[in-house]
């Protein structure tokens, strides 16, 4: 206790004297050292411009110097960028681009303040207040917010938390074996943490709580199993009180807890502390910086020269959109610039020319922008940085008249805006065809890109025309920088994933119907859009028929009652639509609708949509001849309660969420595993499938490889942008932009993205194999593929797109027990093979 | 099920076969060779230069099996296409000798072709099986999890027994002991493993048995497990049987019931897992013979051709 007493003592004499050191005022406060941050503060020290940094973390870069993995490889992405910062930065590992950050900050002589917290900014531009989370005011003219977006670690603010035993992160559980471990935390990262530790240490989980009901189920159950099994000790209700060196030989520090039991002292050779991060946004909104709308993925609203909406308040880095390094300290060295009164051209200028230049009447970078605005009004109102990064990521591309720009079955990889010329559609590609006409300023590929649909429709050239491909995160970061944008664009897929759904009314032979997309306008404005959680009620069966739904993000299955018991008899993935039949046909709900992922889902109102089909007769005779007809085909199906056990488990193991997904008929595979030797032969020695791991239902396997989602989780934060869908459907990741970050292994709910260092594949020769046992034998994975230097990139599969006879896993099955389909083709394939479980 | 090997491509090599087979055998009947049918009638040489180059393209199957790109035709395709080529060749083959069989050379090629065919058939009917007897078996389930299951009931039947007395915790553990040696990951020593099986269960029970007698602590009557007439399969039954017995000797409680329910548990896991091995290595074995088989009757084939053509 007495040393304790002591500790409190001496932060209490240290506050005082950063109190008394922190007087004077500064032309800027720079809040953050990470790249972004750093960078300003070296421009800042170079020109001598009065400034400090704030840095919440005892060291500088927090996401650098903490999350990173010792080692890993930091990439100066994108390599055509030039670097403008008076810090220097290449490409290398973690610890050499700290190491010459660390060198700048001495040399510079930046003026760095560890351990402080950002708490409120008072005042205005040119007279600011930064208050401290411990009370510490300082005085500064402009500040500079270079915070980034991994948010502040919660730590417990318990005495002795600085103690070198307490970490807030778990860097490889391999390395420690024989400890005593305590994790203090309830959610997955501690479950994860506790149970990889549990195999060969002392683990205690220190549970605030009576449960650990805040983590995913299997995450759950995997500890509640494992303290079951005393493999993991947990204290439950548990509260940390302090942590103390410990006095005796056996561990480090001793933590003492609060319990309901009372006291207890539990000593430690390491104490984890995982209690969550501090959203930004909350902390954001309280210093009044402005966002664009309410979505969580928004990011601030920023002006010319970096401003926020609160004027002398700037915003650089990855909390600025930003998240290359490169990029980062760019804007970190501009943004002083702007504030030193120095307007400079971006560095990216040379970036947009080389976009801009092929234009015809190109004049000049800032004259296309202007044209540009000019021309495709759903961008007049963004920012010029927004404008810039759109531009710049884009691509122009040029049509004769006649050119296809896209077909039935392609994907688009993003949007394209017509600049110049117009864009014809139509059903059947036939040059006679009546058809819907996109010109100047129409963006093209909405619903492929919102929902990960493939076009349903021909897309040609009507003229010579000039568009602007943006691909899918330029353009989601577009849409969701402004809100006006958003709600455009909304509206647009809204409106053109009816007319996508009432084209698919039409009787085949029917090509000559004059749909004018137009006329849902009305419709689309006054949709309602639900947005639902997993596992949540559409409507039940028996009650009333008044609206149509149609899935924009997500999946739904219909469910019907048979004696007592639900059975599952549809799936119904993005892009389709149900509850329809009902309504072309009267009557109550015959199925009930559950979402089966996080859905989101366009309710439309019945009768406005019967009252513009009763415009089309044909059609409508058409859409009740094919519902009447599905009516009876589900009358025989209903009797099959096997394909309603097969479609319950493709819900619950999200291969729904797939469009192309690996399956292996287990009442045909001989476990060869040629399949996976066939990916590793295909893919540098390292196979991207696990045929043992995955889900089994009666003899449907399916094996861990990517299923290509339609709503891939993968693509959702990856900083270079390298993953997206290509035109035939397949999600593939670009080894070339791909910077290893491994956000993409973390976000992938099936598991199928791996970090593996680019490999080094030993030719191998099949016959000297074969007949002298010489070299690698084919198919076999090699360990030692790599010297351990080269950088990690995330790989996954790819659907073999470069080989002519498909995916090799498939091509190289010796019994056909393996091949790639989409969940509603297995559906058919498994009611066409009767398969009994 | 109409995509695999055996249906492929609507019995397209089914077809091709059989009527390869048929012309064959059509031939065989209407050509009037000078002496009896031989190999050396000229529908003799054309049928052994079929057969010849069948054979070369079946055993082409194990290289084609290792390439992995540039391939046109699906491994599927190749495999059906073997299966039943290589069936054909049981009559492309016996039409190609005339039925002359004798002490030579030639005849010995044509056993090995033969018992390659058959060894090959033997593998057919293995791969029609098994890969569904294994899903039967573990269900959906695989052997890394089952392992696990064990795994765990291995924890808690150790600490049940552990509360029950020192020497009911002693035989579990050196229950347990004896089936972790059984489970150790089978690879290439998974035939050695089976053979031993039997080996181990006598072991097992006799180290058992000897470490109850030696300590005296309870009478076990002589013959109770060796005399069964169904002897146990596994060892963990053994063990189970000598627990019965002691529970005849005290009261059976709570405890005692609970580790029984876990060891019975864990022996219908241990049966599995057993099964599992047995179905997957009779999927790898019959390959043992047919591969040295096929090898072997190139061989034959070659020394055929020339002394066919030197005499």
């Amino acid at each position: 206790m007495d040393t304790l007493l002591l500790r409190h003592r001496e932060r209490v004499t240290l506050k005082a004297i950063a109190v008394s050191s922190d007087s004077s005022s500064y032309k800027v406060a720079i809040i953050g050292s990470g790249p972004a941050g750093l960078s300003a503060a070296a421009r800042a020290a170079e020109l001598g411009v009065a400034h400090i940094v704030i840095e919440s973390a005892p060291d500088i870069s927090n996401t650098v110097n903490f999350w990173y993995q010792k080692g890993k490889h930091v990439m100066d992405e994108p390599a055509n960028m030039p670097l403008r910062s008076s810090a220097k930065f290449s490409e290398g590992t973690r610890e050499e681009v700290l190491k010459a950050w660390r060198e700048d900050i001495d040399h510079l002589k930046i003026n760095l303040r560890f351990n402080a917290a950002l708490k409120a900014i008072n005042g205005e531009a040119g007279a600011f207040e930064v208050t401290l989370a411990n009370g510490d005011v300082i005085k500064a003219e402009s500040v500079v917010l270079a915070i980034g977006t991994m948010g502040n670690i919660r730590k417990l603010g318990i005495p002795g938390e600085d103690h070198p035993a307490v970490a807030y992160k778990l860097d490889d559980a391999s390395l420690l074996k024989g400890k005593k471990i305590i994790v203090v935390g309830a959610g997955d990262s501690a479950i994860e943490d506790a149970i990889a530790l549990s195999k060969h240490n002392k683990v205690t989980v220190i549970n605030r709580r009576e449960g650990f009901d805040r983590a995913k189920s299997r995450n759950a159950a995997a500890i509640l199993t494992a303290i079951e099994n005393k493999e993991i000790a947990c204290i439950y209700g548990g509260v940390p009180e302090s942590v103390s060196p410990s006095p005796g030989e056996g561990a480090l520090a001793d933590m003492i807890i609060e319990s309901a039991k009372g006291s207890v002292t539990v000593p430690a050779d390491l104490i984890i502390i995982r209690a969550g991060a501090m959203p930004q946004r909350q902390l954001l909104d309280s210093l009044g910086v402005g966002f664009p709308n309410e979505a969580e993925t928004a990011f601030p609203i920023i002006g010319e020269g970096y401003q926020s909406s609160r004027a002398g308040v700037y915003i650089v880095g990855s909390l600025a959109g930003c998240p290359l390094i490169k990029e980062a300290m760019n804007q970190g060295y501009e943004a002083i610039e702007f504030i030193e009164g120095r307007a400079i051209d971006p560095a990216d200028q040379g970036l947009l020319e080389a976009v801009l230049k092929p234009l015809p009447e190109y004049q000049g970078v800032k004259e296309a922008l202007v044209q540009l605005k000019k021309n495709v009004p759903m961008i007049a109102d963004v920012t010029a940085l927004v404008l810039r990064e759109y531009v710049r990521e884009s691509e122009l591309r040029f049509l004769k008249a006649g050119d296809v720009f896209y077909k039935p079955g392609n994907y688009t990889t993003g949007i394209s805006a017509i600049l110049k010329g117009s864009i014809g559609l139509s059903l059947h590609g036939d040059p006679n065809e009546r058809s819907y006409c996109y010109t100047v300023g129409d963006l093209l590929g909405i619903v492929s890109l919102s929902a990960g649909l493939p076009v349903d429709i021909w897309a040609i050239a009507m003229e010579d025309s000039v568009l602007l491909e943006t691909p899918s995160r330029a353009s989601q970061k577009l849409f969701n920088s402004v809100d006006a944008i958003k709600k455009e664009i909304d509206h647009l897929f809204t409106r053109r994933i009816i007319l996508r759904s009432f084209v698919s009314l039409l009787p085949q032979d029917n090509i000559q119907e004059d749909i004018d997309e137009m006329q849902f306008d009305a419709i689309a404005a006054d949709v309602e859009v639900l947005s639902l959680k997993a596992g949540q009620l559409v409507y039940k069966e028996g009650s009333d028929t008044d609206a149509f739904y149609i899935i924009r993000k997500g999946a739904v299955s219909l469910s019907r009652e048979f004696e007592g018991k639900s059975q599952v008899q549809h799936l119904i993935s993005a892009g389709e639509w149900f509850g329809n039949d009902e309504i072309f046909l009267g009557g109550n709900r015959l199925d009930t609708a559950t979402t089966s992922t996080r859905s989101e889902i366009v309710k439309l109102d019945a009768s406005k949509f019967m009252a513009m089909l009763a415009r089309y007769p044909t059609i409508q005779h058409a859409a009740e001849r094919k519902a009447r007809n599905m009516l009876l085909k589900e009358q025989q199906k209903s009797t099959e309660t096997n394909t309603s056990a097969v479609i319950g488990f493709l819900d619950d193991t999200g291969v729904v969420e797939g469009t192309n997904v690996l399956v292996i008929d287990e009442s045909l595979c001989v476990r060869c595993d040629n399949c996976e030797k066939a990916c590793a032969e295909t893919h540098g020695g390292i196979s991207r499938l696990k045929r043992k791991a995955g889900d089994t239902f009666a003899t449907i396997h399916v094996p861990v490889a990517c299923r290509h989602c339609y709503d891939p989780s993968c693509m959702k934060d990856c900083p270079p942008d390298a993953i997206s869908r290509q035109p035939d459907g397949d999600i593939s990741i670009n080894g070339n932009t791909c910077i290893g970050c491994g956000n993409c292994v973390a976000n992938c709910p099936f598991g199928v993205v791996q970090l593996v260092a680019a490999p080094v594949q030993e030719p191998t020769s099949l016959l000297s194999w074969l007949l002298f046992g010489k070299g690698r034998a084919p198919g076999q994975e090699s360990e030692h593929l790599h010297d351990g230097k080269a950088s990690k990139k995330a790989v996954k599969c790819d659907l073999c797109v470069n080989q002519a006879s498909g995916p090799a896993c498939v091509h190289a099955c010796p019994t056909g027990a393996a091949l790639r389909t989409s969940p509603d083709q297995l559906v058919k394939i498994f009611e066409a093979s009767h398969l009994k479980h | 099920m109409n995509r695999s090997f055996i249906h492929q491509d609507q019995f397209l090599y089914l077809k091709i076969a059989l009527g390869l087979c048929l012309v064959s055998i059509l031939l065989y009947a209407v050509d009037d060779p000078v002496g009896p049918p031989s190999g050396n009638s000229w529908l003799g040489y054309t049928l052994g230069t079929i057969g010849a180059l069948i054979i070369v393209w079946l055993v082409w199957f194990g290289v084609r099996k290792r390439q992995y790109t540039g391939t046109r035709f699906s491994l599927t395709r190749w495999l059906s296409a073997h299966v039943y080529l290589g069936a054909a060749l049981l009559v492309i083959g016996t039409l190609h000798c005339g039925f002359q069989f004798d002490n030579n050379i030639h005849t010995i090629a044509y056993i090995l072709m033969v018992m390659t065919i058959l060894s090959g058939m033997i593998g057919v009917y293995y791969y029609l099986t098994i890969p569904g007897l294994i899903s039967a078996n573990i269900g959906n389930a695989n052997a890394q999890q089952l392992n696990a299951t064990i795994d765990q009931i291995d924890r808690k039947a150790l600490e049940i027994a552990r509360q029950i007395d020192s020497f009911v915790h002693e035989m579990m553990a050196y229950s347990i002991q004896t089936t972790l040696n059984e489970r150790r990951p089978a690879n290439k020593k998974v035939v050695m493993d089976m053979l031993n099986f039997g080996e181990t269960i006598k072991e097992a029970s006799k180290a058992c048995y000897c470490s109850l007698t030696k300590e005296e602590p309870i009478r076990v009557e002589q013959p109770v497990i060796l005399s069964k007439k169904r002897a146990p399969k596994d060892p963990q039954l053994v063990l189970s049987a000598i627990i019965i017995d002691l529970s005849f000797n005290r009261s059976p409680g709570e405890k005692l019931q609970q580790l029984l329910d876990l060891i019975n548990e864990k022996a219908a896991c241990i049966q599995k897992l057993h099964l599992d091995r047995v179905y997957n290595s009779r999927l790898k074995i019959w390959l043992m013979f047919h591969v040295p088989l096929s090898l072997a009757t190139l061989i034959a084939l070659v020394i055929h051709i020339v002394s066919v053509f030197y005499y």
